[in-house]
């Protein structure tokens, strides 16, 4: 057994926490010594002013006032032992100066439960203040393993402390068959050890904004130059920097941070060019340096301490000049103050706005060149990677003058720890508390389906958001998916109403209400449909992918509009492609075309609307290219469109659609064949005649024969569109009947068998909307009346229409 | 038992500290009055209001901005050393407030007894 796993009751450092516990707070503090000074000045006074020997008396009393004061304020701080021989050495002060000389897992799960880390743990895993207690051990033999399990999670997490929270966590990770117990949370023992992770976290951000400010003294500003025009035009990042929760000492960004004050103090030409994509946190990262200059210590490089950091805004320039002229002016002028000042530094967010013409921005490069090319001007630029290369390219002399910096998107841990340091100000705000569960949610997910912005950017975004969500002032997992369900259009959860899941479960049913037939279809998309909802299915895929083949008018796009219609809540989820007009190599553009350039082109569709079904009709027409193009989204459910931007599919279901070998098919059918018995066969066909390559094929999930329809089948097709016309005349208060034989005169009349069910409608509306119109027209039908529509009616009408 | 642990402190740690403490209020204190940053531009021209409108003016311009700086060099100085000036007596003052308190330190604990004895002795019991 290692001695320094033994809890030494008796030592200094225990002896001082139990003497904090009782006296050592700031406010008592300050009584004290107040007490003390008033009693001390009382006491003179009585003495010289009323002459009574007692002030004496009230003068020494102050006396154990200061020394409790003092001795309070000495108290506040208990600094971990420099040397650890018994766990108290290290064990926070406020759980240290609770404990009893001896004490039992569950005395210590009581305990844990009085200090600070104790309820961090328990209200943000959602354990609940009574979860700990019955599950832990009654025998004061096992606390020993309780310590051993909290030194180890303190150093894996390199804490200087063990707290509250470490207990905890120790505490859990003891208990027997812990995971079941944590599963119904729907966490694990990794994840305990995060949360004391980020408890440490915060104790040390605390720790280190109780350090000294060191921001120059009441005098600094006389050191640097007057900045009327650019207080007047310009954002001061310093003053908004101050009191955020900006720094979180995240690796990546404290080494662009140290490259981005090493360029500034060379002085000369080391601008900064601050290159990320959207949400990658260059604003965020500039107004660190500009709270890291204003606070300088001595790693901050001299000739940069307490410089400002100035953001300039393009648009309230241009609102501020009249004319070009003026707004050239405008800039030298806040230039050369930033020069004079000596201690500012101009910020260029969105810095494009400053280098090309159009709507807010403006080229102001013949101005802001000559300033780089005299190296007296202190510039950080912010810009995305394609802006940059594009301003490059436009002004090649840029490079000369300025560093590129590449921010990377954060990892999953730095997100991580960015997020934990953000969450208190939402909380603060919204007056919510975020769980650990809903972090995790929000990383999960913003990386999933939020591709317009990267990390952190894009996970602080749902993370805010969220809080809209909350469950009786908590945001959980679930507030987090209700968030991106609205923001993003798309589902998440599993299904939890009885009402979708029963949906789910009679897909088939709701989706024949529409269509006749194709049970196989109908049978794998439902299944794809089911194993999305039920979370089962791959998550770096699309829901399902599925190549329908056959001839005209036999449901294909019909079971792709009912898939929109019953899965994902409408039609207008249906996002269809007709790849006949995609038959030349250029229109590859054009498929992934940016939204500000296209709004119909694929990829801008489906980054309003991901939660959708793609139907890409006539497939065979596209042009190879095309097809390759479309080959990764098939694959891993990701296109990139034509800015390199990533647009997810990885929750849409992708039909594609064809024609090719219609006839193979019909042939195979009249012979009398099943569809299942001649499937394979004709797939090597169609890859024989090379109507598809292999490796196209092989991306679909699966292949799906569509049979002709027979004329019975066809019947039932009139009653669906009869059904949906009886809808429309719902609303006139009229009601539509056909006899039976009326229907199989309408079938016979509008029978081909290459065309299948598209006739159909065609001679519905030929035949019996007519007979309605003219009805309604001529008073033989208003509201309440009933029409009735025989097989004498539909062979007039349609022998009279042959006839014209 | 609190008592022996008060006054044990009050002898050697905390007694020690105020030493410690008197070197963090003086630097403390001139880094408020931002002594070291105004001694360092002292002769720079104060706010250097004019430094903007002087690029590419006239003679006449150029030389009324150059008397404009020296002006305001001159006013710099003189606001910049008052500065200064108050900074240092600030920290000096608190070097002698830490001095007395070094001293007095020791005496506290005894307070309530001379307290006691001074008043019965002027009430002449």
């Amino acid at each position: 057994m290692n001695e320094q796993h033994f809890f030494d009751y008796e030592s200094a450092r225990a002896r001082k926490a139990r003497a904090a516990h009782h006296v050592a707070h700031q406010d008592l503090q300050w009584l004290l010594l107040i007490c003390g000074w008033v009693m001390f000045a009382a006491g003179l006074g009585c003495v010289w002013a009323l002459s009574t020997p007692w002030g004496w008396l009230l003068t020494g009393i102050s006396g154990p006032f200061w020394m409790a004061g003092a001795w309070s304020k000495y108290l506040q701080d208990i600094p971990p032992a420099a040397t650890v021989k018994t766990i108290d050495d290290i064990l926070e002060p406020s759980l240290l100066g609770i404990l009893p000389r001896e004490s039992t897992p569950e005395q210590l799960a009581d305990l844990v439960l009085h200090a600070h880390g104790g309820r961090f743990m328990a209200a943000r895993f959602g354990l609940g203040t009574g979860f700990l207690e019955p599950l832990s051990s009654k025998s004061p033999a096992d606390t020993f393993k309780v310590w051993q399990e909290a030194e180890r999670i303190r150093q894996q997490i390199g804490a200087p402390m063990i707290t509250a929270a470490t207990v905890s966590a120790a505490l859990i990770r003891c208990i027997p068959a812990v995971d079941q117990y944590l599963a119904q949370v729907q966490v694990d023992q990794d994840d305990i050890v995060d949360g004391a992770a980020w408890y440490a976290h915060l104790d040390a951000n605390i720790a280190l904004r109780n350090q000294p400010r060191h921001d120059g003294g009441i005098g600094r500003d006389w050191s640097f130059g007057y900045t009327p025009l650019l207080t007047r035009f310009g954002i001061n990042m310093s003053d908004h920097a101050s009191g955020t929760l900006l720094t979180s000492g995240l690796a990546s960004h404290d080494a662009a941070l140290q490259q981005i004050m090493h360029l500034l103090s060379q002085g000369g030409r080391s601008n900064v060019a601050l290159v990320g994509g959207l949400g990658s946190g260059k604003t965020a990262l500039v107004q660190t340096l500009a709270a890291k200059l204003l606070n300088s210590d001595a790693s901050v490089p001299h000739n940069l301490q307490f410089c400002q950091v100035i953001g300039l805004d393009p648009s309230s320039l241009i609102a501020n000049s009249p004319g070009r002229g003026e707004l050239e002016g405008l800039v030298q002028h806040l230039c050369y103050e930033a020069v004079s000042a000596k201690n500012t530094i101009l910020f260029l967010d969105d810095a494009q706005l400053f280098f090309e013409d159009g709507n807010g921005s403006v080229n102001l490069s013949n101005v802001l060149m000559p300033m780089l090319e005299s190296g007296r001007l202190k510039l950080v630029m912010a810009m995305d990677e394609q802006r940059w290369l594009r301003i490059v390219q436009s002004t090649p002399a840029l490079t000369q003058y300025m560093n590129r910096i590449m921010l990377a998107p954060t990892d999953e841990k730095e997100t991580k720890i960015l997020m934990e340091d953000q969450v208190l100000l939402y909380e603060y705000r919204s007056h919510v508390t975020y769980s650990y569960q809903a972090l995790q949610a929000v990383y999960r997910l913003s990386s999933r389906y939020m591709s317009e912005q990267v990390m952190p950017g894009r996970a602080l975004k749902l993370l805010e958001s969220a809080a809209d969500f909350d469950e009786g002032g908590l945001v959980t997992k679930r507030s987090v998916e209700r968030a991106i369900e609205q923001t993003q259009g798309v589902k998440v959860g599993t299904a939890d109403t009885a009402e979708e899941r029963q949906t789910l479960l009679n897909l088939e049913d709701l989706i024949h209400e529409r269509m006749i037939n194709q049970t196989r279809a109908v049978q794998v998309v439902s299944d794809a449909l089911r194993r999305a909802r039920a979370g089962v299915r791959n998550a770096e895929r699309p829901i399902g992918t599925f190549l329908f083949l056959g001839p005209t008018g036999v449901g294909k796009t019909e079971l792709a509009k009912s898939v929109a219609a019953v899965f994902f809540g409408g039609e207008d989820h249906l996002v269809r492609i007709d790849l006949n007009e995609y038959s030349g190599a250029e229109d590859v553009n054009r498929l992934i075309a940016d939204a500000s350039q296209d709004q119909n082109s694929l990829t801008a569709q489906i980054s309003r609307n991901p939660f959708s079904v793609v139907l890409l009709d006539e497939i065979e027409k596209a042009h190879p290219n095309v097809l390759n193009t479309l080959l990764q989204l098939l694959d891993e459910g990701i296109l990139r469109d034509i800015n390199n931007r990533e647009v997810s599919f990885r929750e849409a279901v992708i039909i594609a659609t064809s024609n090719a070998g219609a006839d193979r098919i019909r042939e195979h059918i009249e012979r009398g064949e099943k569809l299942e018995q001649f499937e394979e066969q004709f797939t090597n066909e169609l890859i024989n005649a090379g109507m598809f390559r292999p490796e196209f094929l092989n991306r679909f999930d699966e292949i799906v024969l569509f049979r002709p329809l027979t004329p019975e089948e066809l019947v039932k097709v009139i009653d669906i569109i009869l059904k949906g016309l009886n809808k429309n005349l719902a609303a006139q208060k009229l009601t539509l009947t056909v006899d039976e034989d009326a229907k199989r005169a309408l079938v016979d009349a509008g029978y081909d068998p290459r065309l299948g069910a598209r006739p159909m409608r065609r001679i519905v509306q030929r035949a019996v909307e007519n007979i309605v119109a003219n009805q309604m027209l001529s008073g033989q039908a208003g509201p309440g009346s009933q029409i009735h529509i025989s097989i004498q009616d539909v062979q007039t009408m349609l022998q009279r229409s042959k006839n014209a | 038992m609190t008592l022996v642990a008060l006054v044990s402190w009050w002898y050697t740690a905390g007694w020690a500290g105020i030493v410690g403490q008197a070197g963090k209020r003086s630097s403390r204190i001139l880094e408020a009055f931002s002594v070291m940053l105004l001694a360092g531009s002292l002769f720079e021209p104060f706010r250097q209001i004019s430094a903007a409108q002087t690029r590419g003016g006239s003679l006449d311009m150029q030389m009324r901005a150059m008397a404009d700086r020296l002006f305001s060099r001159v006013f710099g100085a003189v606001i910049r050393s008052l500065f200064i000036c108050i900074g240092l007596f600030a920290a000096l003052f608190a070097v002698i407030f830490s001095f007395i308190e070094l001293a007095v330190w020791p005496i506290i604990p005894f307070l309530p007894i001379a307290g006691i004895l001074l008043a019965l002795l002027k009430v002449g019991l």
